[in-house]
């Protein structure tokens, strides 16, 4: 026998972001909970809306199968006498398992045989369960910022005012909060005036909330407010501005969407259109219009709870209100351009950067001096004085009204003001770009300027962190020093910018040097842990192995460009014979290394007039001539050319290793050959530790 | 924060309470230029303790009685969460946009004075200006009526321009500075005189002495986190003396309470 299970927690509005992530748990929790009880379903669905968490299962087992329970009872040799009677040992265990001793059997255990009583359990009722375990499964469930609003001081997202809770039709008796359950449900708040409905069963309830304006699918509403934007912007001669982010956050804000075109007053478009389409979306969570050469139009669109039939009288308000909210934009860009960048750095001096670590002007020197360094690095002396001005200039802008209000532009305003004001366009464009990527979508950088400014301001803003010791745990990273080692890592890697990781860390350690509680070796290492964790990351993002990757990050995690040219080579080598082969030898060699307690670091000090097999002098000649073939080859960075010289070494190790005995008795004799080997190991590890490759 | 809200949500006694209430922030004045940002408008606050459960519905019929035909628009219940970190106080709810129109914040207290509140007392504070702008349909807050004969920006609009220079360019910082510590101390001498009610006064003149030192531009960021604190500090034992103190009783009224139904 299998019954509907449908529950509705009616809210007062849900916050948007929180909604998918309850909906999700709420759903987790109740599958958890049938699964716990052997209750077995067909699907299980979760839909939301602001006023409403739902849960519906299909196929559910009105009851949980019979189980049989074994009761061990007094050790079979004690419950029989001689004539194979039942003691009174047998007989108070049978007795007290309300069955006769012709119930009772025999089990092995460890200890020997056992008189038991394998009892049949009849399944409970799914109902009962339900009822007692749904409390528990809304209680459980992880909330990011929970509310109280009653005396019962019971804490959920918003107010709780009605559940509706049925399995097979019936009520399911569940209380939350002082809610009790109920056959209710509640239609629009406004264009159904919240009116209330008697539910029987899932299809009934659809039906009912879709008279009552209501689609409880996120999905479909969101399907409807695209294709709506879609012919809105059409109907208008333009293109959408796309926003995934805004999309999902206005599908979680209403019950029954519908999309409404307004205008604005075209004199704003003196705003940059990064500006407009921030004020839209930040404050009124409009989308923006573009026209055909991409250019910002005077309109936006707007999702509204309501319905299509009012929308010229609702598009009159929201026109009012991005008036105002242009207007103060106006305000901001108008007062904030009477001074200059170059005047705000004064300004700097007043702004704590972060507790510990100084002003936003120290930062700025400090950034300053650290892409002076870059530049030199990467030998682009021509680019100097224009990164040294955009360093000093880039936060500059967090001294302005605009980036007070919309925090997200920062950088951003800096760039557009700096235009306004005249500044040489690399240097603008710099600033711009210098907080760049946001996020692993984002883009890198335009020019080389802004590589250099926003690598700087990264690396000070880690080097800064570690130097403190503040290193994020678990999913705790305020300070978002997990985005920015990656923003390092991949302008790195884009530009192809040939820099070593840890010379600019160190760099960035003696600006920050006075604040800092940690040594720069500490410091250190922190930093290459953190950044190799990061790359690891990306590369397995593009499509690397674990074992690749950990076998180059061994020995170059230090410079990602010359990183990922080795992965290539290594993904395109790792197949071949010689080279599986190459890679046990090399485990092989360090283990060997490792037994016989030799730094395989330390310099080899080889004689080849001690040699007493031919393998040894073959060996010794080959390792010689390829260590030089081997640093040629990258150094030209020709890294399958040096990965293949490694394995066209295969058979002269496979034959020291199956005709000669390291461990030799004569201690000279020993030491001569584990020190070839060292220097053979030296030799590999200038391509890649193979011996962290997985081999088949 | 009004004395009828900060002390009347403390406590367990039951409270409702509506009145109007000039709300002034320094740093929203716009020199009379903005159709709807302004450094002084006025609310109506309610407050109902505890809030009963049909709070929402009762709020969209007060805006039904007040002539807004909530069919025909787009009403939206929009997370927000207030705070006012110098009081030591925040609460959970929303903003309420009446076609993308913030016309209400919605609020239930969860804390004020650093106490968390049992009953939870909710807070409807009712943007007049803006209601009104929506109910005559102005765009620009300074062409709304005050009756027949006289607007809006006759009423209001000099005082904006004034108090936005005074706000941004004219307030002497060193004064303000000079005024907090003097409030700060005749506030704190209150407390241990157990004058919690003038103490509380004081206490507001501090953070409005503050928000005017912020819209000046006189508070650098550790700065602001200190003197933050130390309102606060003086906000959290008013609030304890006020909930500890043993004539709390007389001054919040009996049983039934001095509000009755609103």
């Amino acid at each position: 026998m299998s019954a509907e299970f449908l529950l509705e927690i009616g809210c007062e509005e849900i916050p948007a972001r929180y909604l998918p992530g309850a909906s999700r748990q709420l759903k987790q929790n109740i599958q958890r909970i049938l699964s716990v009880h052997s209750l077995g379903f067909n699907q299980i669905d979760a839909y939301s809306t602001p006023r409403r968490l739902i849960v519906h299962a299909s196929g559910v087992a009105t009851t949980q199968p019979a189980r049989s329970q074994v009761i061990t009872g007094p050790p079979s040799a004690i419950a029989f006498d001689r004539d194979g009677q039942p003691t009174a040992a047998a007989l108070g265990f049978a007795r007290k398992n309300q069955v006769g001793v012709e119930a009772l059997s025999e089990v092995e255990t460890k200890k020997g045989s056992y008189l038991a009583y394998r009892k049949q359990v009849p399944g409970r009722g799914a109902d009962g369960i339900l009822a007692e375990e749904i409390p528990n499964a809304i209680k459980g469930l992880e909330l990011p910022k929970s509310m109280r609003w009653e005396s019962s001081q019971f804490l959920f997202l918003r107010p709780i005012r009605w559940i509706l809770c049925l399995f097979d039709g019936q009520v399911v008796p569940v209380q939350l909060a002082s809610v009790r359950a109920g056959d209710l449900t509640f239609g629009h708040r406004i264009l159904a005036g919240d009116r209330e409905a008697v539910v029987t069963n899932f299809a009934d309830y659809r039906q009912k909330l879709r008279e009552a304006d209501v689609e409880i699918d996120s999905m479909k509403r969101l399907r409807k407010i695209r294709e709506g934007l879609e012919e809105a912007a059409q109907g208008q001669g333009g293109h959408l501005v796309e926003d995934r982010g805004l999309l999902q956050t206005v599908a979680h804000l209403s019950e029954h969407p519908s999309v409404v075109c307004g205008d604005f007053d075209p004199g704003f478009l003196k705003l940059p259109a990064e500006v407009l389409i921030t004020v839209m979306r930040e404050h009124q969570k409009y989308f923006s219009l573009r026209d055909s050469e991409g250019k910002l139009l005077p309109r936006f669109l707007a999702v509204v709870d309501s319905d299509e039939a009012f929308s010229r009288q609702i598009q009159a308000g929201h026109e009012r209100v991005l008036r105002a909210r242009l207007s103060d934009a106006a305000f901001f860009w108008e007062s904030d351009l009477r001074v200059s960048l170059q005047d705000r750095i004064g300004l700097l001096k007043k702004v704590t950067y972060q507790r510990n670590l100084g002003t936003l002007y120290d930062k700025a020197l400090r950034i300053k001096a650290l892409s002076k360094f870059m530049v030199q690095g990467i030998q682009h002396p021509e680019l100097l004085s224009r990164v040294q001005q955009a360093a000093e200039l880039c936060k500059t802008d967090l001294t302005t009204e605009m980036v007070r209000e919309f925090s997200n532009l920062q950088g951003v305003v800096g760039g557009l003001y700096g235009r306004v004001q005249g500044m040489e366009p690399a240097v603008s464009e710099a600033i711009y770009d210098h907080y760049l990527p946001v996020s692993s979508e984002d883009r890198v950088p335009r020019g080389l300027a802004g590589a250099i400014v926003a690598m700087a301001d990264k690396l000070d803003t880690l080097a800064g962190a570690f130097c403190l010791g503040l290193v994020p745990t678990g999913s705790r990273d305020p300070l978002g020093l997990r985005r920015q080692a990656m923003g390092l890592i991949r302008i790195l890697l884009e530009k192809e910018l040939d820099l070593s990781c840890e010379g600019m860390l160190a760099k960035a350690y003696e600006g920050v040097r006075s604040f800092a509680d940690r040594s720069l070796e500490e410091t250190s290492l922190t930093f290459r842990n953190f950044l190799k964790d990061r790359m690891r990351f990306l590369f397995r993002e593009q499509g690397f192995r674990y074992d690749e990757i950990n076998a180059v990050l061994e020995v170059c995690w230090d410079y990602p460009v010359e990183g990922r040219k080795r992965l290539g080579a290594i993904a395109g080598m790792r197949e071949s014979s010689d080279f599986q082969s190459l890679a046990i030898s090399f485990k092989r060699i360090k283990n060997i290394l490792l037994k016989a307690e030799v730094d395989p670091q330390a310099a080899c000090v080889i004689d080849p007039a001690r040699f007493t097999a031919p393998e040894e002098s073959l060996l010794h000649g080959q390792v010689v001539s390829l260590d030089r073939g081997i640093s040629k080859a990258i150094g030209a960075g020709r890294h399958e050319a040096a990965l293949g010289m490694m394995a066209s070494l295969r058979p002269a190790v496979d034959s020291f290793f199956d005709r000669v005995l390291v461990m030799d008795e004569d201690p000279g004799v020993r030491r001569n050959r584990l020190a070839l080997l060292a220097f053979l190991l030296q030799t590999f590890l200038k391509v890649a530790d193979v011996s962290e490759m997985v081999t088949t | 924060m009004n004395p009828e809200t900060f002390f009347r949500v403390l406590g367990p006694d039951p409270y409702r309470v509506a009145y109007l209430e000039p709300s002034r922030r320094p740093a929203d004045g716009r020199y009379g230029e903005n159709p709807n940002r302004v450094q002084k408008h006025h609310q109506l606050q309610v407050v109902l303790k505890p809030g009963p459960p049909e709070v929402q519905s009762l709020y969209l019929q007060s805006l039904e009685k007040i002539g807004i035909d909530l069919r025909g628009h787009d009403i939206r219940f929009e997370e927000d969460n207030w705070e006012s970190p110098t009081l030591g106080a925040w609460g959970a709810g929303w903003q309420v946009l009446l076609d993308g129109l913030e016309i209400t914040q919605f609020t239930y207290f969860q804390q004020a004075g650093g106490l968390e509140l049992n009953p939870v007392s909710v807070e409807l504070t009712y943007g007049l200006e803006r209601i009104a702008m929506f109910l005559s349909h102005r765009a620009d807050v300074f062409d709304l009526e005050w009756n027949a004969s006289v607007g809006y920006r006759d009423l209001r609009h000099a005082d904006e321009v004034q108090f936005s220079r005074y706000n941004f360019e004219s307030a002497d910082i060193d004064l303000h500075f000079g005024w907090f510590n003097d409030y700060e101390t005749e506030a704190d001498r209150l407390i241990e005189d157990g004058l919690i009610l003038p103490a509380y006064d004081y206490c507001l003149k501090c953070s409005h002495t503050f928000n005017v030192l912020d819209a000046r531009g006189a508070i650098s960021v550790s700065e602001r986190t200190r003197m933050i604190q130390r309102v606060r500090a003086l906000a959290c034992r008013i609030a304890q003396h006020y909930v500890t103190g043993e004539d709390h009783r007389q001054k919040s009224g009996t049983e039934s309470g001095p509000g009755g139904r609103i």
